[in-house]
C-alpha cells in the first residue's frame, strides 16, 4: 500500500480552509490561482474531498467547484482525479460500510500525482469544515500536512467569537503537527474593517496566527442572480431576458393586495417576487418597485401585456411548473450559496482579493 | 375649444374607407354620411376611386385642401406610414381606430412608441389607439364604428372602454337621453381622460360629463383638470375594478396597474367628481343631471297618492342624509282647504289613492313656491282613478314656470312605453320605476350643490422645513441602498420638518449610554438602531422606562443581545435614548405614495389596535387645513379627541399642524415613498403633541 511520505512531493502546495461552511474558500482560491496563473506559473486545483453537489457530465455526483474551475483554470484531468472522493450531502457513510479505509488514503496519493505533473503550484481546497474526513482520517490538517502544504484558514467574520475558534483551529492543527501558514477573515461588514485591523490581528498574533487579509462585505458577491437561480427551479424566462444578471438576496411572495404588497416590497431591495401567473396586478406592484426578478408559479401564464414592461424595466419573468410552497423549498436550498461562476463577479472578487489580502507575500513565499 | 381639430374640424380624412359593408372603414364612412357632417368628407383607399358617391383619394397626400382630422381604420402595421402622410399633410388630429398596438404586447408596445413619436414631430395630436372613434352631434360628426347615432343633447361621454361606449350610444337612443360628444379613449397613448376632460369643460353645450374609467394615466393632471371642470359642470364617473378580484381584472385588461381603490375615492373627492358604482347609477344621474337643476338644499318634499311608497322614499331620502321638513303652515292651510280631510299634510304630502291632476298641482305649486323645500320627489302609483297622462301633463307644465328646483318622478309599476312615462320623457323630467332611486339621485345632487359651493382653500405650505438636512439624510440612505431609514434618520426628518418628537441621543458603547442618558434625563425609552431590523418591537429592540444608570446598563446589554439573537445579519449601529413622554391620546400619522396619485395621508387612532379597528381617514396630498380638520372629524378617534366623560379637549389645532407637516413634507420630497409618525401623543389643548415613532421609507 502507497503511503504519502512527507517531503515526496516536489510541487508547491497551498492548502485553503475553512472552518465553517461556506465561509468563502472560492473567493480566495480562484483569484489566487489567477494572480499566480499571472506570474507565469502552471497552476493545479486540487479538492481531495468534495460534497456532491451536482450529476457531472459523466453522469456521476460531484462537487460543484470542480467543474468550474476546471473550465476556468482550464485543466484537462477528469472530475474523479481532481475530486477523488466525493461526499452525499448527509448520508454519505452508508457508501463506506465495510470498505479498506486505508484505499482512499491511496486514491488522494494517486490522484495527487496526477495532477501534479506538469504543474507548478497546486491548490488544494478543503471540504466543508476542517474535520471534514476525519472519520477516513483524512481531514485537512493531515492531509496538508502530508503534502507540505501552505495552510490558509479562511473564517467568516461574525463577530469577536471567531478568535475562539480560529485558536481552535490552530489546536487542531498543531494535533496533527502543522503550523497554519495564516489567516484571513472574509465578509468583514464595512464598518467593521478597521476594528479587525487592530484589535482583531492583535488577538490573532498573540496567538501566532498571521492575519493575511481582511475581505470586506460585498452585496455583488453574497448574492446570487437571477441566472443562476432560474435554471435551479425550472424556470423559463418569458420576458425581461436581459435582466438575467439582477442580484437576488431575498425572496418575497406577493400573495396579498396590491396595496399591502407595495409597502412590503419597496421596503427591500434585491428581491425575487414569486406570486401566481394569474396575479397581473402583483406582477405590476412588483415591476413598479423594481424587482430583480418574479417567478410566476403553478404554470401560469400571465398577460402578456406585462411583457413589453418587463422588457423595458429589465425585469426577468419566469415561469415556473412548481406551486409557490415548493418553489420556496426549492429556493431555500440555493440562498446563501453564492458561487463564483459567472465572469463579473470573479473580476469584482479578484479587484477585492487583490486590494485585501497580501497575496504577493503568500505567492513569494512558495 | 381644446382639441378644435377632434371637435369642430372643418375636414376629416377617413384612412382605409372601404366599400365592403363588413370592414370598419365602411361603418365609420357611412356613420359620417349619415349623421349629416357638414365639413368636406376625404375617403383614403388606394383601390377605389369612389366610395358612397364621393372622391376617393389614394393617399392623404393627394388631398389638396387642409384637412384636420383624419379617422385611420387601416392595419396597425400600416398605421406608421400613413400617420407619417397626415404629419406631413398637415393634419391636427388623430383618431386612430385600428387594433393591434400596446394591448397586444411587445411589438404593439414599440409600434404605439413610433405612432406617438410621429404625432410628436408634426404636432398632431393622437386619439386612441384601439378605439372606437369620436362623435360629435352637435358638428354632425360620428366617426366612429358605432352602432347608433345618438341624439342631440347635453351630455358628454368618455369611455375607456369602447364595447361599453356603443352599449351605452344605443341605451341614450332607448331613454332619450341626447349627446353633445362621445369619446372613446382606446390605449391613450397621446390625449388622455384629462385632456378631453379639459376639453369638454370648455364646451358650453355640454352640461354634464359622464366618464367609464378603469384607470388613469396621470393622476395629478386628472385631479387638477377635474377640479376646475367639476366647478363649471358635473362629472360623473364609473369606476371599474373596485374589489380585489376587479383590480386583477383591470390589470389584465390594461396591463397597468391603477391607483388604489382608496387614492381613487380621495381622488374623486378632491377633485369633486361625483362617483358611481354602477351602470344603472349612472344612467340614473345622467336622467336628472342633464334635465334638472341643482337643488340648493337637502329638503326634499314626497309627495305620494299611496302611503306605502310615500314611507319608502321617506326612508331612502332618510338614509341618504336628506331632509323632510313640513311645508310652512300657510301652504298647509291652503291644501287642507283643497284636499280631503284624510289626506296626510306632513312630509311625506299624501294627495290620498284618488288624487286627480289637479291635487298634484296644488301639491306641486306648494312645495315650488316654499322657501323651505329645495326639492321635490312625486310618485304616482297606477290606482283605478289615477288619471297618470294628466298628472304627467300637469308636472311638464308646471315645471315650465317654476325651474329653479329638481322635480324627479316615480311613476311606479308603468310601461316604460306608456304614454304617462313617454310624456315625462320627452320632456325632460326624470323618472324612476322605485322611489328609492329617485332618493339617490337628489343626494348626488345634492353633493354636487356642496362641491360647487365648497370654500376653495390653498394647501398649505410648511415654511421652516429644512431642504437641505432632509435631502443629505435621504441621500444618504439611498447611496447605501437603504430604502428604510434607522430610527435616528427618520427622527431627524421629522425635526427638520419641525413635527415635534422627544429628546433623544445615539450612543454606541455601554460608558456611551450611561452618559448620554444622565444628559437626557430619566425615565428613558431605549431603542436599537439597525438598518435591518425594521420592525424593533418584534426582536425585543426597544425597552421603556428606563429609570436609572443601572436600568440603562442592563437595557444595553439586553437590547443588543436580543437584536443579535434574532437577527445575526443585523448590523447594530447603536441604540437610540430617547425620553419618556407623559401619556396622552395616541393616534397615527402616516403618508404612503399611490403611483398614480402621488402621497395619500392617513390618519387614525393609534396604538396596538389601530390595524383592527380600521378607524382611519385619507386624504390626497398636498393638504389643505380644512382637510386636515375634515379628517380628523371623520374618524371615531374625533370623539375621544374631544374628551369623554370630563376629560379635557386634546390639541387638536396642534394634531392639524402635524397632519398639515407630514403632508407638505411627502409632497416635497418625490422620494420619500412612505412616512408614518406612530404614536403620536396628543396632549390637552393648547399643551401640543409628539411624536414618538418615526418611519420613513425612501425610493432607491
Amino acid at each position: 500500500m502507497k503511503k504519502i511520505v512527507e517531503g515526496e512531493i516536489l510541487n508547491k502546495t497551498i492548502y485553503i480552509a475553512s472552518i465553517e461552511e461556506l465561509a468563502g474558500k472560492s473567493f480566495v482560491t480562484i483569484p489566487l490561482a489567477l494572480k499566480i496563473m499571472e506570474k507565469g506559473r502552471k497552476v493545479g486545483y486540487f479538492k481531495p474531498i468534495g460534497s456532491a453537489s451536482l450529476i457531472n457530465s459523466q453522469g456521476f455526483p460531484m462537487d460543484e467547484d470542480v467543474e468550474f474551475i476546471k473550465k476556468l483554470l482550464n485543466l484537462k484531468e477528469e472530475d474523479k482525479i481532481i475530486c477523488p472522493i466525493v461526499l452525499s450531502e448527509t448520508d454519505f457513510l452508508k457508501n463506506f460500510i465495510g470498505k479498506n479505509l486505508k484505499e482512499y488514503e491511496e486514491k488522494i496519493y494517486d490522484s495527487f500525482k496526477e495532477i501534479s505533473r506538469e504543474k507548478d503550484v497546486i491548490l488544494m481546497e478543503g471540504g466543508r469544515t476542517l474535520s471534514t474526513g476525519a472519520f477516513i482520517n483524512l481531514c485537512a490538517p493531515k492531509l496538508a500536512k502530508a503534502f507540505s502544504s501552505k495552510f490558509i484558514l479562511i473564517h467568516q467574520f461574525k463577530g469577536d467569537f471567531l478568535i475562539d475558534e480560529t485558536v481552535q483551529a490552530r489546536d487542531y492543527c498543531l494535533n496533527w503537527g502543522l503550523k497554519p501558514y495564516g489567516v484571513i477573515l472574509n465578509k468583514v461588514p464595512q464598518e467593521k474593517i478597521e476594528f479587525v485591523n487592530s484589535v482583531i490581528k492583535n488577538f490573532l498574533n498573540m496567538h501566532d496566527l498571521e492575519l493575511l487579509g481582511v475581505i470586506p462585505e460585498n452585496s455583488i458577491l453574497n448574492s446570487l442572480t437571477v441566472k443562476e437561480i432560474y435554471k435551479k427551479i425550472d424556470g423559463k424566462i418569458l420576458a425581461g431576458e436581459e435582466g438575467i444578471n439582477n442580484l437576488v438576496q431575498t425572496f418575497l411572495v406577493g400573495a396579498m393586495s396590491v396595496e399591502s404588497s407595495m409597502k412590503y416590497f419597496r421596503k427591500t431591495i434585491n428581491k425575487l417576487i414569486i406570486t401566481g401567473g394569474d396575479r397581473t396586478d402583483l406582477i405590476l406592484a412588483a415591476l413598479e418597485t423594481k424587482a430583480s426578478g418574479i417567478i410566476l408559479t403553478g404554470n401560469l401564464y400571465p398577460s402578456i401585456k406585462v411583457f413589453p414592461k418587463a422588457d423595458e424595466l429589465k425585469i426577468p419573468l419566469i415561469l415556473v411548473p412548481y406551486d409557490t410552497f415548493t418553489t420556496l423549498q426549492l429556493l431555500q436550498k440555493i440562498i446563501g450559496k453564492t458561487k463564483l461562476i459567472d465572469e463579473e463577479r470573479i473580476k469584482i472578487a479578484k479587484q477585492i482579493f487583490e486590494e485585501n489580502v497580501d497575496w504577493k507575500r503568500i505567492i513569494e513565499d512558495l | 375649444m381644446k382639441l378644435e381639430a377632434f371637435f369642430k374640424p372643418k375636414a376629416i380624412a377617413i384612412i382605409g374607407a372601404s366599400r365592403e359593408p363588413e370592414k370598419v372603414g365602411y361603418r365609420i364612412l357611412k356613420n359620417l354620411i349619415e349623421a349629416g357632417y357638414k365639413g368636406r368628407i376625404y375617403p383614403i383607399n388606394p383601390q377605389a376611386s369612389e366610395i358612397m358617391n364621393l372622391k376617393c383619394y389614394k393617399s392623404i397626400l393627394e388631398v389638396s385642401e387642409d384637412v384636420d382630422l383624419a379617422v385611420i381604420a387601416v392595419p396597425a402595421k400600416i398605421v406608421l406610414q400613413v400617420a407619417e402622410e397626415c404629419g406631413k399633410k398637415g393634419v391636427k388630429g388623430l383618431v386612430v381606430i385600428s387594433a393591434g398596438f400596446s394591448e397586444v404586447g411587445r411589438e404593439g408596445v414599440s409600434l404605439e412608441k413610433q405612432l406617438v413619436n410621429i404625432c410628436r414631430k408634426y404636432g398632431m395630436k393622437l386619439q386612441g389607439p384601439n378605439c372606437l372613434g369620436i362623435i360629435n352631434t352637435r358638428m354632425n360628426i360620428n366617426a366612429s364604428f358605432a352602432s347608433a347615432t345618438p341624439t342631440l343633447g347635453t351630455v358628454a361621454f368618455i369611455s375607456q372602454s369602447g364595447a361599453l361606449g356603443s352599449a351605452i350610444l344605443n341605451w341614450a337612443l332607448e331613454n332619450k337621453v341626447g349627446f353633445t360628444s362621445f369619446i372613446s379613449l382606446g390605449n391613450e397613448a397621446d390625449l388622455e381622460t384629462a385632456d378631453f376632460l379639459e376639453a369638454l369643460g370648455e364646451d358650453e353645450e355640454t352640461k354634464v360629463i359622464a366618464l367609464y374609467i378603469e384607470g388613469v394615466k396621470n393622476g395629478r393632471k386628472f385631479i387638477k383638470v377635474a377640479e376646475e371642470v367639476s366647478r363649471r359642470k358635473p362629472i360623473l364617473a364609473l369606476k371599474a375594478g373596485v374589489t380585489e378580484v376587479g383590480v386583477k381584472a383591470v390589470a389584465s385588461h390594461t396591463g397597468s396597474l391603477a391607483g388604489s381603490e382608496t387614492a381613487f375615492s380621495e381622488a374623486f373627492k378632491k377633485a369633486g367628481v361625483i362617483r358611481v358604482w354602477s351602470l344603472e347609477e349612472l344612467f340614473n344621474l345622467i336622467l336628472a343631471f342633464e334635465a334638472q337643476p341643482i337643488p340648493k338644499g337637502d329638503n326634499v318634499l314626497i309627495i305620494t297618492n299611496g302611503g306605502g311608497p310615500g314611507i319608502l322614499a321617506a326612508d331612502a331620502c332618510e338614509k341618504n342624509g336628506l331632509k323632510l321638513p313640513p311645508l310652512e303652515d300657510a301652504f298647509v292651510k291652503i291644501l287642507r282647504e283643497n284636499l280631503p280631510p284624510h289626506a296626510s299634510f306632513g312630509n311625506p304630502l299624501d294627495v290620498l289613492g284618488d288624487a286627480d291632476e289637479e291635487r298634484y298641482l296644488l301639491a306641486i305649486q306648494a312645495a315650488l313656491r316654499s322657501k323651505k323645500i329645495n326639492a321635490l320627489i312625486v310618485i304616482v302609483t297606477p290606482q283605478a282613478m289615477t288619471p297618470a297622462e294628466k298628472i304627467a301633463e300637469v308636472i311638464v307644465k308646471i315645471k315650465t314656470q317654476y325651474f329653479e328646483k329638481p322635480i324627479l318622478t316615480s311613476f311606479m309599476g308603468f310601461k316604460s312605453d306608456s304614454n304617462p312615462l313617454r310624456i315625462l320623457k320627452e320632456n325632460d323630467i326624470p323618472n324612476y320605476h322605485f322611489p328609492e332611486t329617485a332618493a339617490y339621485v337628489l343626494k348626488a345632487m345634492y353633493n354636487y350643490y356642496l362641491i360647487l359651493n365648497a370654500p376653495k382653500e390653498k394647501p398649505v405650505k410648511v415654511t421652516d422645513l429644512k431642504y437641505e438636512d432632509i435631502k443629505n439624510i435621504i441621500g444618504k440612505a439611498q447611496q447605501e441602498a437603504r430604502p428604510v431609514l434607522t430610527i435616528d434618520e427618520a427622527i431627524e426628518v421629522a425635526k427638520a420638518s419641525s413635527i415635534p418628537t422627544p429628546k433623544a441621543a445615539i450612543a454606541r458603547s455601554i460608558e456611551e449610554t450611561v452618559h448620554i442618558a444622565s444628559e437626557i434625563g430619566y425615565p428613558l425609552a431605549m431603542k436599537i438602531v439597525s438598518p435591518e431590523i425594521i420592525h424593533k418591537t418584534d426582536v425585543g429592540g426597544v425597552i421603556l422606562n428606563i429609570k436609572n444608570s443601572e436600568e440603562v446598563k442592563n437595557a444595553y446589554e439586553k437590547i443588543v443581545r436580543q437584536s443579535k439573537l434574532f437577527m445575526p445579519q443585523a448590523k447594530i449601529l447603536g441604540v437610540l435614548l430617547q425620553k419618556m413622554m407623559p401619556p396622552g391620546k395616541e393616534v397615527i400619522v402616516g403618508a404612503v405614495r399611490d403611483h398614480v396619485f402621488g402621497p395619500l395621508l392617513m390618519f387614525g387612532l393609534g396604538g396596538i389596535y389601530v390595524n383592527f379597528l380600521k378607524d382611519v381617514s385619507y386624504r390626497l396630498c398636498p393638504l389643505t387645513r380644512l382637510e386636515a380638520k375634515e379628517m380628523i372629524e371623520e374618524t371615531k378617534a374625533y370623539i375621544l379627541l374631544k374628551g369623554v366623560r370630563g376629560e379635557k379637549p386634546a390639541d387638536i389645532d396642534a394634531l392639524i399642524d402635524v397632519i398639515l407637516k407630514v403632508s407638505y413634507l411627502i409632497s416635497e420630497f418625490e422620494e420619500i415613498m412612505e412616512i408614518e409618525v406612530n404614536p403620536l401623543i396628543v396632549y390637552e389643548e393648547k399643551k401640543g403633541c409628539i411624536g414618538l415613532d418615526v418611519k420613513v421609507t425612501v425610493k432607491i
